[in-house]
């Protein structure tokens, strides 16, 4: 019997999987899915890349993390409970990648490379943070890091 | 097909008799055991094929061969044809009861190595070979190595389980007993070692002996043995005090801790063990040793799950005392004050002291772990290493800041922290072996390990430039400083003190980073991420070949070669790719000039281009000789043309030359084979994987694919579909 999922609504992909089921969802490690009703082992949701296609995928393959919903229901809004800056340090990474294969496409070597070695420093900062091993005097410090940088990036 | 059956049941083996040609066999695991030997006994002309047996000759495994294990015999196997067990242990009975000394002595030694067969153990057994060996022993008749022997076949005969140890009596105990206690100078080591090791097995496999025995065997006299400089004897000695150790009431394992945390026993263990195996003993050895240390700190169990009652006076004064140690060490302090303002003053002590409560300190001692064991620790560190302690208390309770490091509060969660790296209240584990040596240096190991580790506490949680909501990131921070000290089992706490000052906080993020990075370069090899990288190939691919059009599309000015290789001095020309990727456009320049498109008079469309060759294949460099490179730089174009065979090029550098060899073969439909090709596909494969998995990070990713379950039974979803 298929049934709503309550508190399992958000999670990423380990692993891929081809979809080779009936309705089945193609998952790549990596992706985030949001999940909306679950039956014996199997979920069904979407990947949160493309809203539109719909399907199942097992729920072995998917680690589920927090997330908090809103307007529950069919279309209910679910968002993940992160810390803000991690938020947008994985949105402004993600931004970049794309301006940043632009760049190598357009040949600019130079702002290439800088860029290149940001986003690395903002992966390994992210990740520092992420680890939870940090004191609050280093995240607060590491958070205005982040900040700056960002702001350096954007401009 | 019974043919074929039968030569899958033959194995092919050698077998050996004193004084006789070996024999070569097919063995048929079909036939039976007495077939075979009766085979065997008539190749020999031996008469009574009933007397014999097989048996294996591996280093490690002289058993009988029985129905039960010849499947272990395998092709090459080499047996040996010998007495059956039942001749074999009439005939060693006889000699034990009937022979001389020597013919004595030669008979316990077989029995010694054969009892550890249990095919012959029984037979013996069922011979009443072992109530004759009690017999002899409790006679006490036997001396040196028969003695010893007949000790070693008991042990061995025992060891099957076959017999209980309930039937020994009180003779037979003492006996064995008198020889641990007094070892005569002379006296055959192994006689002490098995007997060691038979009281061992009385204690744990026969409780209605233990009181008997424990009258007998004291302490003292096995730390004697521990003396010993046969590590087999110390080994049997320290096993046995840890059998009378895990058998005995709470009372009595206090009183024997409390003889084993004597000096004298202490620095026996450390300087006749450890320090004499330099710091090296052996597994069995380290097992020992761990299992005593283990059933020591077991006896801290007690207090660590006891909570501070509120009645007790004993644990009040304690907290008093670590209040007057720290503040009032001028002892001016009191006098005519009133109970109430006293009270108000003590609370603000307490509260410098770092306690949750400061009204009432008893309740910070109310959970267990660590229960009273905390203030056991508080007031030892007070009392022995007063200066340590003031520093501490004093350097946190005089910031201005909110950087101060609570000795209170994390005095509690330390000592809870340390019960349980110790694994306190954990019976030993089989495996383990895991001991620490600096804890025979000090009379209250535990204690001056807590001494150790607060001053490290207080380093650290300075290092991190803690606040109180960081207590759990210093706290993970100290556990590894300690687990990772400990594991290199310093032989002192000055040692231990030692490998704690080179792990500073630095030194662990160092560490932690290390690891992350192993684990992410692990990751990268992981299969999941593997496929992942060759389902996102096909796109870098794409962008790469993208760059390389614009980068034909721009042009390049090369240098003129003549068709033989030479350089032509000040000649130049141009050459570029029309913006819809299907001509070329090529024509004279000068050194400074790009020309457009249009101003380049000569065409080559794509399709005319047969192949594209480099190096020596090249037309204009067949004939150049010498030690010139230019080859190195230098494609050809091969053209389908007749007026026009070969457009031939001479890169500026290497990667002109990447660039250029990319895009044509591109334009070919082949592979970009360049090295910055495959630089380029890797600095932007690495990076887009990395931010792919940006929501995967501290997950953890399967080695292999995780299990699928069986389909859903129905597809009648709750939000129906679209």
């Amino acid at each position: 019997m298929w049934t709503a999922t309550k508190t399992k609504k958000y999670g990423v992909a380990v692993y891929n999987w081809k979809g080779d089921t009936r309705f089945g969802l193609p998952l790549e490690i990596g992706d985030t899915v949001q999940i909306q009703e679950e039956c014996l082992g199997w979920y069904r949701g979407f990947a949160t890349k493309n809203r539109t296609v719909k399907g199942v995928f097992p729920a072995s393959y998917v680690f589920i993390k927090p997330s908090k919903i809103d307007n529950e229901g069919l279309v209910e809004s679910v968002v993940p409970v992160e810390d803000p800056v991690v938020r947008e340090v994985t949105l402004v990474l993600r931004e970049w990648g794309n301006i940043w294969k632009k760049l190598y496409v357009e040949r600019e070597t130079y702002k290439f490379n800088n860029l290149r070695k940001v986003m690395r420093d903002l992966l390994d900062w992210r990740r520092q943070l992420l680890t939870g091993t940090l004191t609050q005097d280093q995240t607060r410090e590491l958070k205005l890091k982040i900040t700056a940088k960002i702001d350096w990036g954007n401009r | 097909m019974p043919a074929m059956n039968d030569t899958a049941n033959i194995v092919k083996i050698a077998v050996e008799m004193a004084e006789q040609v070996p024999q070569l066999i097919g063995f048929n695991q079909k036939h039976s055991l007495a077939a075979i030997i009766q085979d065997l006994c008539n190749g020999w002309q031996l008469a009574e094929p009933d007397l014999y047996a097989l048996q294996f000759t591996e280093n490690n495994n002289k058993n009988y061969v029985t129905e039960k294990n010849r499947n272990e015999i395998k092709n090459g196997s080499i047996l040996r044809l010998t007495f059956s067990p039942s001749k074999t242990a009439e005939d060693i009975l006889f000699k034990v009861k009937n022979g001389t000394l020597d013919e004595k002595t030669q008979a316990l030694e077989k029995l010694s190595l054969l009892s550890t067969d249990m095919t012959f153990a029984l037979e013996f057994i069922n011979k009443q070979g072992l109530a004759l060996i009690i017999s002899m022993i409790e006679e006490g008749k036997c001396q040196g190595v028969t003695l010893a022997f007949c000790l070693l076949s008991f042990v061995e005969l025992m060891d099957h389980g076959i017999v209980s140890w309930d039937i020994l009596e009180s003779t037979f105990i003492n006996r064995v007993a008198s020889y641990v206690n007094n070892p005569g100078s002379n006296q055959d080591s192994k006689v002490v070692q098995a007997s060691l090791s038979i009281l061992e097995s009385i204690v744990l496999n026969s409780s209605a002996k233990y009181a008997l025995l424990e009258k007998e065997i004291t302490i003292p006299s096995l730390v004697v043995h521990l003396q010993s400089v046969n590590p087999v004897t110390q080994q049997n000695a320290i096993a046995l005090i840890n059998a009378l150790f895990v058998k005995a009431d709470h009372i009595k394992r206090k009183a024997i801790s409390s003889t084993l945390s004597s000096q004298k026993v202490r620095s026996v263990i450390l300087s006749n063990i450890i320090q004499a195996a330099s710091g090296q003993v052996g597994n069995e050895m380290a097992h020992q040793l761990y299992v005593l240390q283990t059933l020591q700190l077991a006896l801290l169990e007690q207090r660590m799950n006891t909570k501070m009652d509120l009645q007790d006076q004993d644990a009040h004064e304690k907290i008093k005392e670590l209040r007057r140690i720290a503040f009032d060490m001028d002892n001016s302090s009191t006098g005519g004050d009133s109970t109430t303002r006293r009270q108000v003053g003590f609370a603000k002590d307490y509260k410098k002291l770092g306690f949750k409560c400061d009204i009432n300190p008893a309740l910070d001692f109310a959970e267990t772990p660590p229960g009273v064991l905390a203030l056991d620790c508080m007031i030892y560190f007070a009392r022995n290493h007063v200066d340590n302690y003031t520093k501490v208390v004093l350097e946190n309770s005089c910031r201005a800041d909110e950087h101060e490091c609570p000795f209170g509060r994390t005095s509690v969660e330390l000592v809870r922290l340390l019960c349980e790296v110790l694994r306190i209240g954990e019976a030993p584990s089989e495996q383990g072996h895991h001991y620490h040596p600096m804890f025979f240096t000090t009379d209250h190991p535990f204690e001056e390990f807590f001494c150790v580790c607060i001053v490290l506490l207080n380093k650290t949680w300075k290092e991190m430039r803690a606040t109180k909501e960081d207590f759990v990131k210093v706290f993970s921070v100290v556990k590894e400083q300690i687990t990772r000290a400990l594991s290199g089992q310093p032989l002192s706490l000055d040692k231990f003190r030692g490998l704690l000052q080179v792990l500073t906080y630095s030194e662990i993020t160092n560490l932690w980073q290390q690891e992350r990075t192993s684990r992410e370069e692990w990751e990268s090899h992981a299969r999941p991420i593997v496929e992942l990288r060759e389902q996102i190939k096909p796109e870098i691919v794409e962008l790469i070949q993208q760059q390389r059009y614009g980068f034909l599309v721009e042009g390049t000015r090369f240098t003129k070669y003549s068709p033989r290789g030479q350089r032509i001095k000040d000649k130049y020309w141009y050459i570029r790719l029309s913006p819809n990727h299907k001509v070329f456009h090529y024509g004279d320049c000068d050194e400074k000039s790009e020309p457009a498109l249009e101003d380049l008079s000569n065409k080559l469309p794509v399709v005319d281009i047969k192949a594209l060759v480099i190096g020596k294949e090249c037309p204009h460099m067949k004939d150049v000789r010498g030690r010139k490179t230019t080859h190195q730089l230098a494609f050809s174009l091969l053209l389908d043309s007749v007026e026009v065979a070969s457009l031939d090029f001479v890169a500026p550098d290497e990667k002109v030359f990447d660039f250029w060899t990319d895009g044509i073969n591109a334009l070919l439909g082949n592979k970009m084979a360049s090295k910055e090709a495959q630089n380029d596909l890797d600095t932007l494969l690495s990076l887009d994987i990395k931010l792919r998995l940006l929501d995967a990070e501290g997950v953890d990713i399967p080695q292999d694919p995780p299990p699928i379950p069986a389909d859903p039974p129905n597809y009648d979803f709750c939000y129906e579909l679209k």
